[in-house]
C-alpha cells in the first residue's frame, strides 16, 4: 500500500505513514476546523493496511515493528477523541499479529503532553515509550 | 486589585480565522516572558478551548439573525491577562437560555471534582461519546478545568427572552 502523506497546516498536523519504512509519524498542532473530515480518511486508511498486512503477514514483512510516533505539540479536545480512535487502530494491528512500537514525544515540562499520552495507553492497555524533547 | 497586563482583549466577529490571529498574537507574546513551558501551554490549550467554544456559537447565532450586527460585536469577547505570576482569562458569548442548565451544570460538575476524577471523566466521555462535525463532546470544560487547576468562574446574565450573556473566566497560575 502507497504511504499515507497530508502535509501540516496552522491547525493540524503533518500525518506521514511511511509504509517502506514503516515509520508513521503525526506531528505538530491539532485543532482543525472539520476534525471529523480531518480524522476519518486517516482511520479508514488504517483499517485498509491493517486488514492488508494481516491477509499477508509473514516472517519478513513482520520481521521489524511499526514505529508510531506521536510528535504532538498540542492537541484540542475534539482531537483527542480521535487520537484515542488512532491509537485503539494501533492496538488492532496488535491483535491482529502486526508488530508495533508507539513512541510519545513531548517537549521538556510538558508534563500535561506525557500525562496524555500515559492517559491513551492505559485506556488501550499497551505500552508507549515516552521520548522527552529537550528544550 | 494586582495590576494585571492586557496580552489580548478581543471583542466582535469570531470567524476561524480570528482564532489562528489571536492564538499567532498570543504564542509571540507568551514566548518572550519568563514562564514554564507547562504554563505557557496550559494557556495557550485554554484558551483554544474558549475560543473554538465562542467561535462554535457565534456561527448558531448568526444563523439565527437574531442580534443586529452591533449588538452582535459587544456580546463577543475573549481577554487574556497576566500580573508576572497568573493568567486571567475571560471568554463570553450569548448563549441560549434553554440552554443554560446544562452549561452550568457542566461547570458545576467540573468544579466539584479533583484531578483524578476529572482524568476519569474526560477518558470516560472520550471513550463512549460521539463527537460532531465541529468537536464538542462536552470535553472542552474537563479540560480547561485540568489544564486551569482552579475553579471555574462563570455569569449568565439575561440579555431577552431567547438569550443571556454567558461570561467564563479562568485562571491559569504560573508554578515554575
Amino acid at each position: 500500500m502507497d504511504a499515507l502523506i497530508i502535509e501540516a497546516t496552522e491547525n493540524s498536523p503533518l500525518i506521514s505513514f511511511d509504509t517502506d519504512s514503516k515509520v508513521f509519524e503525526i506531528v505538530g498542532e491539532s485543532r482543525p476546523e472539520n476534525v471529523r473530515e480531518f480524522y476519518e480518511p486517516i482511520l479508514a486508511w488504517m483499517d485498509e493496511y491493517g486488514t492488508e498486512m494481516s491477509a499477508n503477514l509473514n516472517e519478513e514483512n513482520n520481521a521489524n515493528p511499526i514505529t508510531f510516533n506521536f510528535k504532538l505539540e498540542y492537541f484540542n479536545s475534539s482531537s483527542s477523541k480521535f487520537i484515542l480512535d488512532i491509537v485503539k487502530k494501533i492496538y488492532d494491528f496488535h491483535t491482529k499479529g502486526i508488530k508495533i512500537k508507539v513512541n510519545w514525544y513531548f517537549d521538556e515540562g510538558d508534563e500535561d503532553m506525557q500525562e496524555a499520552g500515559e492517559e491513551l495507553s492505559k485506556m488501550v492497555k499497551f505500552p508507549f515509550d515516552y521520548i522527552e524533547i529537550a528544550g | 486589585m494586582e495590576d494585571r497586563q492586557v496580552i489580548i482583549y478581543y471583542e466582535g466577529c469570531f470567524k476561524f480565522e480570528t482564532i489562528e490571529k489571536l492564538l499567532t498574537e498570543t504564542k509571540q507574546n507568551l514566548n518572550d516572558k519568563e514562564i514554564s513551558v507547562k504554563t505557557k501551554k496550559r494557556v495557550l490549550n485554554i484558551m483554544v478551548e474558549c475560543l473554538e467554544n465562542i467561535y462554535k456559537h457565534a456561527e448558531k447565532v448568526i444563523n439565527n439573525n437574531h442580534f443586529n450586527k452591533e449588538e452582535y460585536n459587544k456580546f463577543y469577547k475573549f481577554v487574556l491577562e497576566n500580573n508576572n505570576q497568573d493568567f486571567y482569562l475571560t471568554s463570553a458569548n450569548p448563549i441560549l437560555n434553554k440552554n443554560i442548565e446544562t452549561v452550568r451544570n457542566k461547570i458545576d460538575q467540573a468544579n466539584s471534582l479533583g484531578k483524578a476524577e476529572l482524568k476519569e471523566l474526560y477518558a470516560s466521555k472520550i471513550n463512549n461519546s460521539m463527537i460532531s462535525e465541529r468537536g464538542g463532546a462536552g470535553l472542552g470544560i474537563i479540560d480547561i478545568a485540568l489544564k486551569s487547576e482552579n475553579k471555574i468562574n462563570y455569569s449568565f446574565t439575561k440579555i431577552d427572552d431567547l438569550f443571556s450573556y454567558y461570561e467564563l473566566k479562568i485562571k491559569v497560575n504560573d508554578n515554575k
